[in-house]
């Protein structure tokens, strides 16, 4: 007997059966299908969307032969790597050239003259600059370069209008436009020397789509802006940027590597196509065998991350698709009983539902991977946008498609496997009787699930502690299946907790713990789905609280700055609140705060060493105030530090104030601010009555506890007075004074030190009563919202009219959370369980029939068995989401101490750095898949349930 | 050419009964819940022979076919086909068993849906190895020999009842089979198509075949060369089938 012959007839019944039962064959079908179209597409993405070296160079060069640049370090001979990346001035360190930069403009290199004899170029040299917009104004790039020279095509594109002609037009990239309100015809001005230009177009740079600048010809910009800042020494010159030239090699010839050579000798560095795409050999590059660097790609690691999502996502599938195969071999149980009868043995019943594997799984692999190049295709001007990259063309690698598909059939096979042996075990005569047969579910399988659930949650926490997330994947893996092969158990056990429930739950669960055959691979399915969601949302959310809590403010959250940026625009402060009061979404009161200083001031009196006075808070001496994870025994004490125990430490006052040191204003090295309980209420956030009633009595209220002892501060301040600073020497000559002071202060509670940029308030009073220096130095808003493009353009423009002496800081927050991944992951496996359920709640149904019958019989009402389908469905949703999360959080868990234990040794490395790795439960979701998708699945289970009785035939 | 049906006259054993039960007993269950459902049966068909079971609702009737058929096991007893006690045989041997020498027509669901008519008949050679190409000539042989070439292409939802009924039993005897168990092969169908299909099982075993049938209705019985009468496991009377009627009158009196 032939194997083939058999498989032939199982393929036929398998293919017409899949026609025949439509429903259930799109349902597995899409479920194969989708995966396989998710990575297809994302593979497609993948690859078109990393640039090859061909196309990174399109980028740099357009349609240029080579990009030559001065190495910025005068005419001296100089040695590059083929990339023109790595390189280094000839018997020097690479480190010396960045030192050395700083003379390149003393010695001139002459580019042009090191351009093959015959080339064609053009330059480009681009140029920061103040332009007018709809709004107001913005700081932005305006590149000299001729765009409408075929030498550019592939680097900068047109995309509307033309390219400029003549001196007073520019073409802006499409982001330009977007922020600025502009569009082809307006015109934008250039602050200083005040040229206008006309945008005719908009381009875009394939490779960096978010590019937001100008571009205009040579000779419109820069040259203008310089010779109107020489007739006038109030036009600040145009900062510009070093010059490239993108040049065209004599035609065949190109720029070889010899030409590379011979500019190296000028002090010139370049970029060949010919040289990137075809490297001369190591031994005919001079760096190469000077240090002893070779030209060699770095290989990405195959990570074993990326194999445990495959492997996960295989089981997963799998799981998910079996109930259905499961219930496809329930439902045509006669059929395979007829195949018996005929004299098909077991292989040849296992055959039969195994191709039915073999037919979806083809099917929907294919369907996948054509949905995911569709689809990709189709999408492919939103991926751009997205990406900031412009396709080359779709990179449609064949292999690598191909092997997707595979594992797509493969899944379709290993989902139709167990219901395959399950049917091949079946006796015939059962079969063909629709008996349920009464068979005794394994002892062995359970007790192996519990010894890989545990031992499998053992390796996983120990390569969680051990860092090795080879052995967490692994762990991760052996605990689920262990779980897998318990869910009978479970289910089992689930039944006898019915005993005083209602009729309908008590039936659903004594029904769902008989069936384990039926309702295990279904909660399976569930649990698969939840675990992949649970791990993923689990890991996500640990990783975006630790990176909130990472994040350190520039300013306190959704407050701006108005600040000073030069001390002479203080009679202008007051424009420039209106400005912002009028451009931006204040809320609430405006708090004006002010510096205070000893002496000269030292942002005036800068030039001269020693020429200004300093005032400096003294912390007082003793352990209390110091932060032990900074200077000696920081390092020993962090050794025997746990993870909490750090994190309190830096929470303390006196080491907050150790790393606080950025803010978006600056008070000098005391943070000390004047300011009233405006400041208090509006920024510091700090509602306490007796604080304001302190700060109008005249006591400073100290923010940062450290600082404090016996509820006094100390301030040391030296009134050094410049000699330049006449209206202040006449009243203090002689020698700069020291005087040291104690002052009662309202000491703010410890969480207040993390407030950003400040240290103390003090009242205008004692500032003047200490003879301290005083000025307004800005205002602070609360804002209902982060100031947009047009907000921020706007508050520049008025900023620019009343002198410009100012500058305005928001605070956009820390790092995006992931909130929209984790929604579409609990979707994900919200629609899975729905599915599962359904499907679990559809073949328990078929089984019920006779019960339902029965019941029908000895007059049970027909909602009966709307609520019986219900809490079928209830009872594998909420088992299988129950599990799931249980499986799905144990590898998130043991990865975050993977994290944890490679913060722990940081932070031991450098007691400084934040070793807090929390472990956070992503509750929406949990709560979404726990609560809300199993209440839907049982009332649509309910509400298709129909409460008609069908008449069933009984065979045998 | 006669299909593959061969003639009596060159039958391998044609002397012997091509099934024999010997002592046959099946219990179900144990101790309270103990139900025999056969107490010792003894009976043997010859080839041509087509004998028909009747008897009372649980009386063992099908009970008898199954066991007969291998498609269960015996509690004591032997089940003898063509020479082959089925007790010596494996799994696998009893799926050879049901490719090579019985056939089993059902009152209902006999064809598999997923299958055309000449792909059901073709099935069970298909299962044992023979190309697709040979089994489906054989099928197309045994359909046409019944007049019924044009169905040949239909699936059994687009067949009527006898039709379907017909090709199963076509599908029971294709190859080398020649023994065919019929469970109440007319249950499903109206008087006048169940004595067409009748009237094909009689010219099997005319042919050379044997059948044992399990009816209900006695008019049916009629056809079959004996007629044996199981109560409560046990055989009460074997009759020829001229008798059988007068016999279930009596019968059916209780």
């Amino acid at each position: 007997m032939s194997l083939l012959s058999g498989w032939r007839a199982a393929l036929r019944i398998a293919r017409r059966d899949a026609l025949r039962s439509k429903g259930r064959s799109a349902l597995v079908v899409a479920m194969i299908a989708l995966p396989v179209l998710g990575v297809t597409a994302a593979d497609v993405t993948y690859r078109s969307s990393t640039p090859s070296k061909a196309e990174q160079l399109t980028a740099q060069l357009g349609s240029a032969d080579a990009l030559f640049s001065s190495a910025g370090i005068g005419p001296v001979e100089v040695e590059q790597m083929p990339n023109a990346t790595n390189w280094g001035a000839l018997d020097d360190s690479p480190a010396e050239p960045y030192a050395a930069a700083a003379d390149a403009d003393s010695a001139p290199v002459d580019v042009p003259g090191t351009l093959p004899e015959g080339a064609r170029y053009i330059t480009e040299q681009g140029v920061p600059a103040t332009v007018t917009t709809r709004h107001g104004i913005i700081t932005t790039d305006i590149v000299e370069l001729r765009t409408a020279d075929p030498l550019v095509r592939g680097k900068v594109e047109l995309t509307k209008g033309s390219y400029p002609d003549g001196k007073d037009q520019v073409v802006a990239t499409e982001h330009f436009l977007k922020s600025t309100g502009l569009h082809i015809g307006s015109r934008t001005t250039l602050r200083g020397p005040e040229q206008t230009y006309t945008i005719t177009g908009s381009v875009e740079l394939p490779a960096d789509l978010w590019r937001e600048a100008l571009y205009a010809d040579p000779g419109a910009v820069i040259a203008p802006w310089q010779a109107a800042s020489d007739r006038d020494k109030k036009v600040v010159p145009p900062q510009v940027g070093d010059m490239t030239w993108l040049v065209e090699g004599p035609a065949g010839v190109g720029v070889p590597w010899s030409d590379v050579l011979t500019a190296n000798k000028k002090g010139v560095l370049v970029l060949s196509r010919q040289v990137v795409l075809d490297p001369p050999p190591d031994s005919e590059i001079p760096r190469a065998a000077h240090a002893g660097q070779s030209f060699e790609p770095i290989e990405l690691e195959l990570s074993a991350a990326l194999v445990t999502v495959i492997a996960m996502a295989v089981l997963e599938i799998v799981l998910l698709a079996g109930p259905a195969f499961a219930v496809g071999a329930r439902r045509s149980r006669r059929q395979l009983g007829l195949v018996g009868t005929c004299g098909g043995d077991r292989s040849q019943v296992r055959a039969v539902v195994l191709a039915g594997g073999v037919v979806l799984g083809g099917v929907g692999a294919t369907a996948g991977v054509a949905a995911g190049i569709g689809l990709t295709a189709a999408f492919r001007p939103l991926i751009e946008s997205w990406s900031g990259i412009r396709f080359g063309a779709l990179d449609i690698r064949p292999p690598e498609l191909l092997a997707i598909a595979a594992i797509g059939l493969v899944t379709g096979v290993l989902a139709a496997l167990a219901p395959a042996i399950v049917a091949g075990r079946q006796s015939v005569l059962e079969s063909l009787t629709g008996r349920r047969g009464t068979r005794r579910s394994s002892r062995v399988l359970p007790l192996l699930g519990c010894v890989a659930l545990v031992s499998g949650v053992a390796v996983a926490v120990l390569g969680g502690t051990s860092g090795d997330t080879a052995m967490i994947a692994g762990g991760s893996v052996v605990a689920e299946l262990g779980l897998l092969a318990c869910v009978p158990v479970i289910v089992g056990f689930l039944g006898r907790l019915g005993t005083r429930l209602p009729l309908s739950p008590r039936m659903a669960l004594r029904d769902a713990a008989r069936n384990r055959g039926r309702t295990a691979p279904a909660v399976a399915a569930v649990m698969a789905a939840v675990a992949g969601t649970m791990a993923i949302a689990t890991y996500t959310t640990s990783v975006s609280a630790e990176h909130d809590y990472d994040y350190i403010p520039m300013l306190t959250p959704g407050t701006v700055a108005l600040v000073l940026s030069d001390a002479s625009g203080v009679d202008q402060l007051p424009l420039a609140r209106a400005a912002t009061e009028r451009n931006l979404a204040v809320t609430g009161a405006r708090a004006d705060f002010g510096r205070v200083w000893a002496g000269s001031d030292c942002s005036v009196y800068f030039e001269k060493e020693n020429d200004c006075g300093s005032l400096d808070m003294v912390k007082p001496k003793g352990e209390s105030h110091r932060c032990p994870l900074q200077g000696a025994g920081a390092k020993k004490l962090a050794e025997t530090l746990s993870a909490d125990e750090h994190k309190r430490l830096m929470r303390s006052p006196a080491c907050t104030d150790e790393y606080l040191d950025m803010s978006a204003f600056d008070t000098g090295s005391s943070k000390i601010v004047v300011g009233g309980a405006e400041v208090l209420t509006s920024y510091v956030r700090l509602d306490d009555p007796a604080a304001a009633e302190a700060l109008a009595a005249g006591t400073p209220v100290l923010l940062n506890s450290a600082y404090a002892e016996n509820g006094e501060v100390t301030l040391k301040a030296v009134h050094r007075y410049s000699d330049q600073d006449e209206k202040n020497r006449k009243p203090h000559p002689g020698k700069a004074e020291v005087t040291t002071d104690r002052l009662k202060v309202y000491v703010a509670p410890a969480k207040y030190a993390a407030t950003p940029g400040i240290r103390m308030i003090m009242p205008q009073k004692t500032a003047d009563r200490l003879g301290l220096h005083t000025a307004p130095y800005g205002s602070l808003y609360t804002v209902a919202h982060t100031p947009t493009d047009a907000e921020t353009q706007a508050v520049s423009a008025s900023f620019t009219q009343a002198g410009g002496r100012f500058y305005l800081q928001a605070e956009h927050g820390g790092a995006a959370r992931e909130d929209v991944v984790l929604l579409i992951l609990a979707l994900f496996a919200g629609i899975v369980t729905l599915g599962a359920a359904a499907i679990t709640t559809g073949l328990a149904k078929a089984d019920a029939e006779a019960d339902l019958t029965t019941l029908s019989a000895v007059g049970a009402p027909p909602r009966l068995r709307r609520t019986l389908s219900g809490f079928q469905c209830v009872v594998v949703a909420l088992t299988g989401v129950l599990l799931g999360t249980v499986a799905g959080v144990v590898p998130a868990v043991a990865l975050r101490l993977v994290d944890l234990s490679k913060a722990m040794e940081a932070m031991r490395e450098q007691p400084m750095d934040s070793a807090y790795t929390p472990i956070v439960l992503p509750w929406e979701t949990l709560g979404l898949l726990a609560v809300v998708v199993p209440v839907t699945a049982g009332l649509l289970a309910a509400l298709f349930a129909g409460s008609r009785l069908t008449l069933t035939r009984r065979a045998g | 050419m006669p299909l593959s049906v061969p003639a009596p006259s060159t039958g391998p054993s044609v002397d012997g009964p091509v099934l024999e039960l010997r002592a046959l007993t099946r219990t179900h269950g144990s101790g309270a819940a103990e139900v025999h459902a056969l107490r010792g049966i003894d009976l043997s068909v010859r080839t041509g022979e087509l004998v028909a079971v009747m008897g009372p609702s649980g009386s063992g009737k099908s009970t008898l076919l199954t066991l007969a058929g291998g498609l269960d096991t015996a509690t004591s007893g032997q089940v003898v086909i063509e020479g082959q006690d089925l007790s010596t045989l494996g799994h696998r041997g009893l799926a050879a068993l049901r490719r090579r020498s019985v056939g089993y027509v059902f009152q209902d669901y006999n064809l598999i849906p997923a299958l055309t008519a000449a792909e059901n008949i073709a099935l069970p050679r298909e299962l044992d190895g023979v190309s697709v190409r040979k089994a489906r000539k054989e099928a197309v042989a045994a359909l046409e020999e019944m007049g019924l070439a044009d169905v040949a292409d239909r699936f059994p939802d687009e067949m009527s009842g006898g039709q379907q009924q017909r090709v199963a039993i076509a599908r029971a005897l294709v190859g080398d089979r020649r023994l065919v168990l019929a469970d109440e092969p007319t249950g499903a169908l109206d008087s006048e198509t169940g004595e067409t299909v009748l009237a094909l099982l009689r010219n099997r075993c005319d042919q050379g075949a044997a059948g044992v049938m399990v009816t209900h209705e006695p008019r049916y019985a009629a056809w079959a060369d004996r007629v044996v009468f199981l109560r409560d496991g046990s055989v009460v009377d074997q009759t020829l089938s001229a008798r059988a009627e007068s016999l279930l009158t009596a019968e059916g009196a209780e």
